[in-house]
């Protein structure tokens, strides 16, 4: 066998030396897999360049060293081995990336200009794999900013974000999202293969210019774009499949026995004798597949880009799947010689989705596994094994016997219309106008068997709403460059007028369960005036004037300033409008002459700022006294509607205003090799809205939505990234983010609203305690309980400080807060030849969370009809009711593995493929935690972050393999 | 340059909308609400509709009857109905002030008030007269005074607010002042109103309801400001009396069926509806809380019952064999279905409840057997198949005021006088007697203790039971599964919301 191979080798070498000139063929294409045209390849005395589709042809001999090149890139080296077919991949230059640009809103400016804190990502930053949601990829990426997902393999699931702590008590948390300048979008309408970069503006001084949205940060969102001068159809398919990587655990049917005949002898009434997987009972192997297609092309004047978009997910629960069905264009076109450019977008989106019933998890865990699933006998329950007990219901059932389709379609056009006014070089005039019409429609079907309807003979509902958005922006814009000053201002206004209308309706008593939500006219309920019925309509209108001017010297001393006059109809009557102005500076040292000599050093700058910015992510109509219908009153025989006011009113209703200070550095050292960000900031939100209590008489309702109290949030975030190998093979680029933040709830109360209720974050019986505290002077997401002291001799727990065994809620003590004292993100790219590995690892440090199924459900106390956590056998000594302690308050420090993805440019190219690439990618593969429960990284949103919820979805991993090919 | 600049941002600036307000569409902006007279009359519907909490899981009346020697919860046999000892602490009397339950009772009475207070503030405003407005702000007015009847009945000093238009915190008064402050307000308004019941005036507050609060009033006053006002009480009765308006129904039952506006007995009604009222807040939920699921669907009731209130043994073996009250109250004995079929709990078990338990089934470990405890039958189920569990409420209206409450305060006004001779002659009061299988009493028997017992029995679980107990010395008493209390227990505490959102409380 060896004989045979060596004569083969020799063989081959020998041919091979024998020839002269080989003929290599292939394709270059940029980070973004755009074909280059003009890049050269130089080997010795031969020479090729690229033509438009970014295909060469070289003729060299054997062995001999080729170098392609292409300003802004660095070279690319490789070795002739004979005839080939190649794809070529070109890596921007580290001095190159000081010049991209970076989205600032309402504008663009180079990452070596940038004054605030923005951070931009391209494509190839982002993770590999399959996502069903864009924001999955900005897990761990952004240093300051969490995205968490507390639904974990739900396909519906939403992601939370929040940027630089909590900066608020009760109003929303999320960024203000733009994909390609439409403000407020909706980022489950792109796919996440689209995505070309992504901004997100974290200080004061970046997102002042969005006013009172601008607290939360700003994630700029710009899709791939119609492009002159190529033509090319890509296709990518992904098929996934997915499995459990976490959940809670309940007992088996033969742990269950053992424990009841040998712990709790007394409950052996609850065993009834199966064995039944209730978790396997409702769930399957998810497979997932999505296919893209991307036809672009163009010539100076004109271009266009097409994609179509299917995806068909599958979740982890019977039933739950989540399809997307896109098709979306973008044409640009060039008229008037040169004096206007018009970009035209149009999409529609359509998502259907069957959501997961997150009860059924829940029952499925505490569900009695010596219960069969099914019992003939029972009819009136439609043969599912049924004991009625108040929650507590077969979760076969919940899932069969509902049907629920939720479907959304958008239609979302938009232009864009830029005047250049060419007699003043640098001047232009640029209108947008988006429109959107979104139509949501949510039917569900509960049988007549369904469990916690019995007997209303089948539930039908069905709700639809219709969502308006409406966007007119003008801007003015000059930019111009003399005698080494650079300027360039913007003066602005806009206009967005956002509609609803809601409808639903709900009626049972159905003759047959065939007819599901599709006559729902046939119900008794109806007749018997028992059915419901709602429509509802409300809008909402945001304007504001703004304007920035940004100026620098030689790239060496840099200013921006910027000022907003932003009003929202939601706010009071007297407190329409408020003003957001932002300044910052940068001054670029190695710009300076006397810096000329030190080499090692490539790039140094320093930056402060400081901007206001607002938060007016509340409900509309909370500042006026509005009658609603209340309940129906008997009057001269007959029934008819009461009016009431709908909530106590408050006129002076405002947004939060917060300040926020930023002082940051950009580095680069060793010939571009290592660089990096530091940044440092200091936000004070005011003016905080919150639900006081109020006396009832003589307000209407008990609470009053009022701005009360202030929060500081205070943190260093940095960024790292290096590239540590570097060879004609090898390349290694690595990033690493970290993240510190310290919050502090400096003020809840005023002369106002004094006494007021602290404690919060109820957790219900067994459990009956308050968990966290709001507390001036600290922290957020403080969690308070009495201290855990040991397992006594009646098998109780122990607590420290008891008294008539009881601890007083003053003896408790502060066990610490929700949120993490570090994040961490370590993304890695290593490529070799046309191989790619990359990796992302992501981590907290710190921090704590509430292991609700252990405090609800690791207790002998709870067993009986109920299932509690296999884990109570570790510790069988501990037999006692369920005392809240700070033993459930564990640390929820944890280092996960995000992703790990490899991927092949198959060296194969001709006429007709341009380029194929196969991947295989692994998500979620690895959580290494101390925390017992089933995912540290729980939402940290609200004012009751880092509590573990009992109906959650289970997490999984994904495993993906997928194709890209480039005609 | 600077003027082309110029231009065009006027150009924006102009056409730019700079309009902020809100637009409304699916409510209506009070300002705009009032245009027609019907829509006054029918604005005080938000007041009355208030009572409606009062038949709730969770409300004052459930609160009451929890708290008094007549229901009791014990832990049922799965388990539930324990929630943090919230049940248990109501009956044993001693409620902690962040007690869910004694919010919601709070929340009864602070409600009502405000919503009252809400309707006068409106119709203060309104500039043009018609006929029915000052009727209708007298209806307003004494149902306020009725509502803070209830807050000085149970908590004494209470905080006082009679307007939305009063700055700051409300101060707490004493129970001498808001005393004052009620019987003020109804004998002011009382010749407003409308004397004769009606269709039209079914549910609302007419002249016999003002003069049956007002003899509440007089009543109680020893216990609340420690003035005796007993001819005052006897002389509001009998205005209701003499007017004749009002007659005891044929059958004690009569006050308590699923249809039952056409009453005789009743003098003030919540009326209630399987359709109109169905909320958490707004329907008569006994059913659920009472019936076990067991039984619900042999009754008619196409619902998982919750399986909870019971009635307390004690209270069940007070009555006389030969008082027909007792079965028209409780559901104990062998249980039928709709159609009068015998029911087994088990093949070969009847279904027969027990109304006895032992004490011991009583606390946080214990559990009460599945046919232990008698259950609360008072109000006639419905077997149409329309009770459907949630929120579905019950179509029988409660009487918060009937006739027979009136002939019993009578009598006890004249024996608290010492007139047992007069009392006993009331002809009323020996039809009510004879209603319940009983012979009417002599003067001898008219012992306060007898006088207690005949009230206990005949408005068994309406409401009164806690300052009827207090006036009658017997509120401290031990009784089953609760040990006898001192004094503080007479006033509940102020919940822990309330505090939290006045200092001055």
């Amino acid at each position: 066998m060896k004989k045979l191979f060596y004569c083969i080798l020799f063989l081959f070498l020998s041919w091979a030396a024998l020839a002269q000139n080989r003929t290599v063929t292939g394709v270059v294409l940029d980070e973004r897999d755009t074909p280059m045209a003009g890049a050269t390849l130089v080997a010795g005395k031969a020479y090729a360049i690229t033509d438009e589709n970014g295909r060469f042809t070289l003729q060299a001999p054997q062995d001999a060293a080729v170098t392609v090149s292409f300003l802004g890139y660095d070279d690319y080296p490789f070795t002739v081995k004979g005839n080939a077919s190649l794809t070529i991949r070109m890596i921007p230059s580290a001095a190159t990336m000081l010049n991209e640009s970076v989205a600032i809103g309402y504008g663009k400016t180079t990452k070596k200009e940038v004054t605030g804190a923005v951070v931009s990502l391209k494509s190839e930053d982002l993770d590999k794999g399959s996502f069903t949601s864009a924001a999955a990829m900005l897990q761990g990426k952004v240093a300051g900013l969490t995205v968490v997902n507390p639904d974990g393999g739900d396909p519906n699931a939403s992601y939370q974000f929040l940027l630089r702590g909590t900066n608020t008590l009760s109003a929303g948390q999320g960024p203000l999202i733009i994909i390609d300048g439409v403000a407020d979008a909706d980022v489950r309408n792109i796919n996440f293969q689209e995505v070309e970069s992504i901004d997100v503006l974290k200080d004061g001084s970046a997102s002042a210019i969005y006013g009172t949205r601008g607290t939360n940060g700003v994630v700029i969102i710009t899709t791939k774009r119609a492009k002159s001068g190529t033509t090319s159809v890509q296709y990518d398919g992904q098929v996934s499949v997915q499995a459990v990587q976490s959940r809670a655990k309940p007992m088996t049917a033969r742990e269950f026995e053992y424990t009841i005949k040998n712990f709790a002898p007394g409950k052996s009434g609850s065993l009834y004798g199966n064995d039944t997987d209730w978790f396997k009972e409702i769930t399957r192997t998810p497979v997932s597949h999505k296919h893209n297609l991307a036809i672009s092309g163009g010539t100076e004047k004109f271009s266009h880009r097409t994609v179509i978009n299917v995806e068909q997910n599958q979740g982890l629960q019977k039933k739950n799947e989540a399809a997307k069905y896109l098709f979306k264009t973008n044409i640009t076109q060039k008229i008037l010689e040169g004096w206007l450019e018009l970009d035209a977008n149009l999409s529609y989106v359509k998502r259907v989705s069957s959501p997961a019933n997150y009860g059924a998890f829940r029952q499925a865990f505490m569900r009695n596994p010596t219960e069969p699933v099914y019992d003939p006998d029972a009819t009136i329950y439609g043969g599912y094994y049924t004991l009625t007990e108040s929650d507590y219901t077969n979760p076969v059932a919940m899932i069969n016997e509902r049907d629920a389709r939720n479907e959304t379609a958008t239609l979302a056009a938009n232009l864009r219309a830029t005047l250049n006014i060419l007699p003043v070089k640098g001047l232009k005039w640029d209108n947008f106008v988006s429109y959107s019409d979104e139509k949501y429609s949510a039917q569900e079907y509960k049988t007549s068997y369904y469990p916690s309807s019995v007997g209303k003979k089948g539930v039908a509902y069905t709700s639809s709403n219709a969502y308006d958005d409406f966007q007119w922006e003008s801007t003015l814009q000059y930019s111009n460059v003399f005698n080494g000053h650079s300027i360039q201002g913007i003066l602005g206004y806009t206009w967005q007028q956002k509609m609803n209308w809601e409808s639903s309706m709900e009626n049972y008593g159905f003759d047959s369960d065939f007819y599901k939500y599709n006559n729902m006219g046939s119900g008794t309920a109806l007749k018997e005036g028992l059915a419901d019925m709602s429509t509802y309509r409300s809008s909402s209108r945001y304007i504001a004037f703004f304007g920035r001017a940004i100026w620098n010297y030689k790239e060496k001393y840099l200013a921006s300033v910027s000022l907003r006059r932003d009003g929202s109809s939601r706010f009071g009557k007297n407190q329409k409008w408020g003003w957001f102005p932002a300044v910052s500076l940068g001054w670029r040292i190695t710009e300076e002459p006397w810096m000329e000599n030190v080499e090692w050093l490539n790039e140094l700058k320093i930056r402060a700022g400081f901007g206001v910015t607002g938060n007016q992510d509340f409900a509309n109509y909370k500042s006026l006294m509005l009658m609603s219908t209340g309940t129906s009153f008997y009057y001269n025989g007959e029934w008819i509607n009461s009016y009431a006011p709908a909530s106590n009113a408050n006129p002076y209703l405002r947004w939060e205003r917060k300040n926020e200070f930023n002082v940051g550095l950009d580095f680069s050292v060793l010939d571009n090799r290592l660089g990096g960000t530091l940044d440092y900031y200091y936000r004070l939100t005011t003016d905080l809205l919150y639900e006081y209590n109020v006396p009832v008489p003589p307000y209407d309702y008990k609470t009053l939505f009022t701005n009360v109290g202030s929060i500081s949030n205070m943190g260093i975030e940095l960024t790292l990234y290096a590239t540590p190998v570097k060879t004609r093979d090898w390349v290694w680029n690595t990033t690493l983010v970290a993240a510190h933040n310290e919050n502090k709830l400096i003020k809840f109360t005023n002369e106002e609203f004094q006494n007021q209720d602290y404690e919060i974050g109820w957790a219900a019986t067994p459990v009956g305690a308050y968990l966290q505290r709001l507390i001036e002077g600290e922290s957020l997401g403080s969690f308070y309980a009495p201290r855990y002291s040991h397992v006594g001799a009646d098998g109780s727990d122990v607590l420290q400080d008891e008294f008539n065994g009881k601890v007083p809620v003053t003896k408790w003590s502060r066990i610490g807060t929700a949120y993490p004292d570090l994040t961490l993100g370590w993304t890695n790219n290593l490529r070799f030849r046309q191989w790619t590995l990359s990796m992302t690892l992501r981590g907290s440090i710190g921090g704590k969370v509430f292991n609700s199924y252990r405090a609800n459900y690791e207790s002998l106390q709870q067993i009986g009809l109920r299932n509690i956590l296999s884990s109570w056998l570790d510790n069988t000594a501990y037999t006692g009711e369920i005392r809240y302690s700070d033993k459930y308050i564990e640390d929820a420090s944890y280092l996960k593995l995000d992703n790990v993805s490899i991927s092949y440019d198959i060296p194969f190219t001709n006429k007709y493929l341009h380029g194929a690439r196969v991947f295989v990618s692994g998500q979620n593969l690895l959580c290494i935690t101390g925390y017992k429960g089933v995912d540290p990284e729980v939402s940290l949103s609200g004012l009751t972050p880092g509590i573990e919820s009992t109906s959650y979805y289970p997490r999984t991993m994904t495993f993906t393999l997928g194709a890209t090919l480039t005609f | 340059m600077k003027k082309i600049l110029y231009m065009v941002l006027s150009a924006v600036a102009l056409c730019a909308c700079t309009n902020l307000d809100e637009q409304i569409y699916s409510k209506i902006a009070k300002d705009n609400f009032f245009t027609t007279e019907e829509q006054f009359v029918k604005y005080s519907a938000r007041a009355y509709s208030s009572l409606q909490h009062w038949g709730t899981e969770k409300s004052l009346w459930t609160f009451v009857i929890q708290n008094t020697n007549e229901v009791c919860v014990p832990v049922n046999p799965n388990g539930g109905w324990w929630d943090d000892g919230r049940y248990n602490e109501v009956h044993v009397h001693n409620i902690s002030f962040s007690n869910r339950l004694l919010e919601m009772a709070w929340e009864y009475w602070t409600n009502g008030v405000t919503a009252c207070n809400d309707v006068l503030d409106t119709f203060e405003d309104v500039e043009q007269d018609f006929e029915a407005k000052h009727r209708v702000i007298a209806e307003v007015k004494v149902l306020r005074a009725y509502f803070y009847m209830c807050g000085i009945d149970n908590w004494g000093s209470v905080p006082f607010s009679i307007s939305k238009k009063e700055t700051g915190y409300p101060p707490k008064k004493d129970r001498a002042y808001v005393f004052d402050f009620i019987v003020k307000e109804i004998t002011e308004n009382l010749p407003y109103l409308e004397e004769v019941p009606s269709t039209e005036y079914y549910g609302r507050i007419t002249q016999g309801a003002a003069y049956a609060i007002l003899a509440k009033m007089y009543l109680n006053a020893e216990k609340w400001i420690g003035k005796p006002m007993w001819a005052e009480a006897a002389t509001a009765c009998q205005a209701i009396i003499e007017k004749g308006h009002y007659t005891l129904a044929p059958n004690y039952k009569d006050n308590f069926e699923v249809y039952n506006e056409n009453c005789p007995e009743q003098i003030f009604a919540i009326p209630y509806s399987t359709v109109y009222t169905t909320s958490d807040h707004h329907a008569f939920l006994i059913y659920m809380s009472t019936l076990p699921a067991d039984l619900c669907r042999p009754f008619g009731i196409n619902a998982d019952g919750w399986d909870g209130l019971c009635g307390e043994p004690d209270f069940l073996s007070s009555y006389d064999p030969a008082d027909t009250r007792k079965a028209d109250t409780w559901l104990y004995g062998q249980m039928y279905d709709k159609d009068g079929k015998a029911l087994e709990y088990e093949p070969g078990v009847p279904y027969v409840i027990d109304p006895d338990m032992p004490e011991s089934v009583y606390g946080k470990d214990s559990r009460r057997g599945p046919l232990q405890g008698a259950r609360i039958g008072k109000w006639t189920y419905q077997d149409d198949g329309k009770l459907t569990g949630g929120q579905v409420g019950m179509e029988n209206d409660f009487f918060l005021l009937r006739y027979a409450d009136v002939v019993l305060m009578y009598v006890e006004a004249l024996v608290r006088q010492g007139k047992e001779a007069e009392a006993a002659a009331v002809a009323d009061f020996k039809t009510l007697r004879a209603r319940a299988g009983l012979p009417p009493m002599t003067a001898a028997q008219l012992t306060l203790d007898n006088l207690y017992w005949e009230r206990a029995h005949e408005l068994a679980i309406e409401g009164w039971a806690r300052q009827d107990m207090i006036r009658f010395d017997k509120f401290l008493d031990a009784w089953w599964a609760k040990p006898a209390k001192t004094e503080s227990v007479l006033l509940l505490p102020i919940p822990k919301t309330a505090k939290a959102a006045n200092p001055n409380l």
